[in-house]
């Protein structure tokens, strides 16, 4: 052997060379294009916020992004190496750790912006939310697969109540944001798993009745949904300042660091990122983005589909609907098609929490779809023949 | 027994949460049995496909809205034209000099929403902009909204705060007209609403064809010479400063052209903010004030006497006894009782010998003249300010005679300098103008006098700065002529002899052939008080001729006349107007 066209022989046997074999190279590679665009952008974003806030090196949050990323590759490299037994372990116990913290929150949390979200971890603010969205979709596709296996397991009941505990205590904070995700995301794992059809109409009117409760219940809500429906006489400044910028940016941009907008509006490093993109490169920029997203979740959903294992099935269909519609939101918001919903575009936007938990989701989720024995031998059913 | 009842007893709590774990059961086993019965639909691929084609559909959508926003805006980005334009061409002097221009202003607008820091903004932008207003600009920092703080910065002015970095500020641009030279020819340039029409001036009169094609022809080149210009204005104020009067007028012409080469008119204004100038500042004296200009008109009577033959320069006329005409007695200023050649009525200023004149030429004929010279009309220039003269109803003899001398008809400035310009060019009635002539261009105008009479009138007025009463406006070897003008303005229904208005008509070069080069100068004070320069007189000899005398000079280099060695006086000192009182 003269040249070695890869860095690990398929012969290799280590661990890093059987994951490198066995990840899916279109997840990794996608994931690892919008992990670098989301460090890159934040040297065009940071330099406005951090003149603002009044911190003298303008690449203070490009720098700590750089950093989130290369923590988030590495818990992400660790995570994927997992069994699925692991994946259920890790799962577990940061399930138990960010439910604790956020039974916490009230006493040692700090508040910004009207919630208490945030622990303060040395350098580090954390947010418990963050890490348990991919736990419990992990948890809750691994009680329907009991309950299905008929071993007198009564997985739904768990799944639910695991549900409703974070759910209530997301509502506490509050973040209702959150809460959306985990309901999409657990009603969509409890369809995968296979809901029986009748349910299906009383669940999703159980989730209209939540809706309409938060609408009610959060002053917030109210406001944001009467300001979309009706844009006219009320301040509809930040999506009106995203449409400014990404029409701006037409189909090639103004060129990196040209945006103007982000000098205006708070909050652009990171909810709205995607508007700073799309002015500063233009639509050419921000569809590669959504390509990615959508390569990151189609392939993801296709890979899931074909494994054998029904928890292996639904909790990595779960993780990658969590990927999905968290991106789907984020950029929906910045083009004005749905009302404003404070949601972080995974690896992008920026912060500390987001990027971590994400990196966590996306490894379990590649250690989940990985090649492995049995893992996606063709029909179930035949699969089914030999236990 | 009801729920209630159930649950408050120890059996029924049992039974309840028996209940309760066979509901649980019977769902967990119906989720279980579902998927054992393996029915195609309920397949955890088929399911999950299905949510892979709904997230296909919805990245798809996402693509459309990405596409539809990034290119629906920036159709519009391209270069916004304003539904009426406002744009105006620019104006510039006959050597090209900018006097109006239109210049990219911004207004400045303040999001309250976008604001970060509060204080910060009202620090920064009173201090960069002093001209705001505190008021408002808590009004708008309260607001909660995008609004327009205040508009015309200046390119300075905007960087000044844009370098500020104040976020929640912005800028939109706007046109504004820019007067670069502030008051300078302010009457004659005019200025116009930010709408873009012109409201006064040259901006008035050339509305059409600065507005034509947006705005981007070439700049107007007005007749006006900037440098005749500043001599005249800087002379008329210092002088109607030192006279304290309530308005004066100074005008000056190339006679063969008809160009108006300065015109200024006191107290002025500054074109860039008309809104703080009152009306007494804006008003055009020169072409929108008509005045009974008094002995200047005795120019009109003289050339009307060798116009129509009646008489010659030597024809004489007794002034030892005041002129009985219908009611009336006309006497003069500084009778002379003496027997006057025609030249001397005009240099010695005598009443009683113009009103003879004019009753040798006849009501008919003089009257003609006057309407020949354009003296009964608005003065032919662009401008809609020149207003229409006051004329006598009919023409009596005692009119006549009034008229005669410059009283019972008022002119405008300009109006005297179109009929002086005919006088003294060879006798062509040439419309005035504030528009450059091309160097080509053939001026054409009516035989009104004829040359021989307009070569007579040059000399004779000549003389009457020599040894009449216009000797303070000569200048150094540049052959002024003239008259000077003292109209008696009426008070309280009767004519005052202190309250005037003075001037002095110049013309210059004198000499030459009738068609060499030659201007006109006029220096007109309106209600002028005795000052020390003018040792406490108020005519026009005193407070007019001077201010000519000193325009001349300074102008003569500008306008390439040639300065002459004077002869050597022929007349002595005493016959000088220092002696006595120019009239």
């Amino acid at each position: 052997m003269t040249a070695q066209p890869h860095a690990f022989a398929r012969t290799d046997r280590s661990k890093l060379g059987v994951w490198w074999w066995t990840t899916d190279r279109w997840l990794l590679g996608a994931t690892a294009a919008l992990m670098f665009l989301g460090v890159m952008l934040s040297f065009a974003s940071s330099p406005a916020a951090t003149a603002r806030i009044g911190i003298d090196q303008p690449f203070h949050f490009a720098m700590r992004q750089g950093f989130y990323a290369a923590a988030a590759a590495v818990i992400l490299l660790s995570v994927s190496m997992l069994s699925p037994k692991g994946v259920r372990r890790v799962a577990f116990f940061i399930w138990i750790a960010a439910v604790l913290s956020m039974m916490a929150l009230p006493f040692i949390g700090h508040a910004a912006k009207g919630a208490t979200r945030w622990i303060q971890l040395g350098p580090l603010s954390l947010q418990p939310s963050e890490f348990v969205k991919p736990s419990l979709i992990v948890l809750v596709s691994w009680m329907f697969a009991e309950t299905q296996k008929g071993e007198g397991v009564p997985g739904v009941s768990i799944a639910v109540g695991l549900y409703a505990l974070t759910i209530g205590l997301l509502l506490i904070q509050p973040d209702i944001g959150q809460s959306l995700l985990i309901t999409v995301a657990f009603g969509a794992a409890f369809f995968m798993a296979g809901v029986p059809f009748g349910w299906i109409a009383g669940m999703a009117g159980l989730a209209v009745a939540g809706m309409f409760g938060a609408y009610l219940t959060f002053d917030h809500v109210r406001s944001r949904f009467t300001r979309f429906l009706s844009p006219e006489g009320s301040d509809t400044h930040q999506v009106d300042r995203a449409a400014e910028a990404i029409g701006a940016g037409g189909l090639l941009g103004r060129g990196p660091g040209e945006g103007v907008m982000k000098r205006h509006v708070p909050d652009l490093h990171t909810d709205f990122i995607y508007s700073v993109a799309a002015e500063e490169y233009g639509l050419i920029f921000s569809l590669l983005l959504i390509s990615l997203f959508a390569v990151l979740t189609l392939r993801g959903l296709l890979k899931a589909m074909k494994l054998t294992e029904p928890f292996e099935q639904v909790a990595a269909a779960g993780l990658f609907v969590l990927v999905g519609q968290q991106a789907c939101i984020n950029v929906a918001v910045n083009l004005n098609l749905i009302p404003t919903k404070g949601m972080t575009l995974p690896f992008i936007s920026y912060g500390g929490s987001s990027m971590l938990a994400m990196g966590l989701t996306l490894g379990m989720a590649l250690a989940l779809t990985r090649k492995r024995p049995g893992g996606y031998s063709a029909p179930r059913r035949d699969a089914d023949a030999f236990a | 027994m009801t729920t209630a009842d159930l649950l408050r007893s120890p059996g029924g709590l049992r039974w309840a949460s028996e209940r309760l774990k066979s509901r649980i059961w019977a769902v967990e086993r119906a989720f279980e049995r579902n998927k054992a019965a393996d029915h195609a639909v309920d397949d955890a691929r088929i399911r999950i496909f299905v949510v892979l084609l709904f997230f296909g559909l919805l990245f798809l959508t996402l693509a459309l809205g990405a596409t539809r926003a990034a290119l629906r805006h920036s159709e519009a980005q391209g270069p916004v034209a304003p539904l009426v334009s406002s744009a105006r061409a620019e104006l510039a002097d006959r050597h090209g000099s900018l006097l109006a221009l239109d210049l990219m202003h911004h207004g400045l607008y303040i999001d309250a929403r976008e604001v970060w820091d509060g204080e910060e903004i009202r620090r920064g932008l009173t201090q960069s902009l002093p001209r705001l207003s505190k008021a408002r600009l808590e009004r708008a920092l309260k607001s909660g909204r995008r609004v327009h703080l205040i508009g015309g910065l200046t390119p300075q002015e905007r960087a000044k705060v844009h370098a500020l970095g104040l976020a929640g500020v912005s800028f939109e641009p706007e046109e504004r007209r820019v007067y670069p030279l502030g008051a300078t020819a302010a009457h004659l340039i005019g200025f116009s609403d930010r709408g873009g029409q012109g409201l006064s001036g040259a901006e008035r009169a050339f509305n059409a064809p600065l507005r034509a094609d947006g705005g981007i022809g070439g700049p107007i080149e007005l007749s006006l010479d900037l440098r005749v210009q500043s001599v005249l204005e800087e002379e008329l104020t210092a002088a109607a400063a030192d006279l304290r009067v309530k308005g004066a007028v100074g005008v000056v012409t190339d006679v063969h052209t008809g160009e108006i080469l300065a015109m200024a008119s006191y107290p002025d204004f500054d074109p860039n903010n008309p809104g703080a100038a009152t009306p007494e500042q804006l008003l055009n004296r020169a072409a929108g004030s008509v005045y009974e200009m008094g002995s200047t008109f005795k120019g009109f009577t003289v050339a009307a006497g060798l116009e129509s033959g009646k008489f010659t320069r030597s024809s004489t006329f007794d002034a030892t006894q005041p002129f009985r005409i219908g009611g009336r007695v006309v006497r003069d200023f500084h009778a002379s009782n003496q027997v006057l050649t025609l030249d001397e009525v005009f240099t010695k200023s005598s009443n009683i010998g113009t009103s003879r004149i004019a009753l040798g030429v006849g009501t008919q004929r003089f009257s003609q003249y006057m309407g020949d010279w354009g003296l009964l009309e608005p003065a032919k220039v662009e401008l809609v300010e020149s207003a229409r003269p006051i004329k006598p109803a009919k023409w009596s003899e005692t009119t006549l005679a009034s008229a005669s001398f410059g009283h019972a008809i008022s002119v405008t400035p300009l109006q005297l300098t179109q009929a002086m310009n005919a006088v003294v060019n060879g006798g062509r009635m040439v419309p005035l103008t504030i528009r450059k002539r091309g160097p080509r261009e053939r001026v054409t105008g009516r035989q009104v006098l004829s040359p021989a009479t307009s070569q007579a009138m040059l000399e004779i007025m000549r003389l009457n700065v020599t040894d009449g009463s216009g000797g303070k406006a000569d200048a150094p070897g540049l052959r002024v002529g003239g008259k000077t003008g003292t109209g008696e303005k009426v008070v309280d229904g009767r004519y005052s002899d202190t309250v005037n208005v003075s001037s002095f008509a110049a013309v210059f070069p004198t000499d030459g052939p009738l068609d060499a080069k030659r201007y006109f100068v006029l220096i007109l004070m309106d209600e002028p008080k005795g000052s020390q320069a003018s040792m406490g007189q108020r005519t026009g000899g005193w407070v007019a001729a001077p201010a000519a005398g000193r325009v001349i000079n300074r102008i003569a280099p500008f306008l390439g006349v040639t300065r002459k060695a004077d002869p050597a006086p022929e007349t002595t000192p005493a016959a000088k107007p220092a002696t006595g009182s120019p009239r």
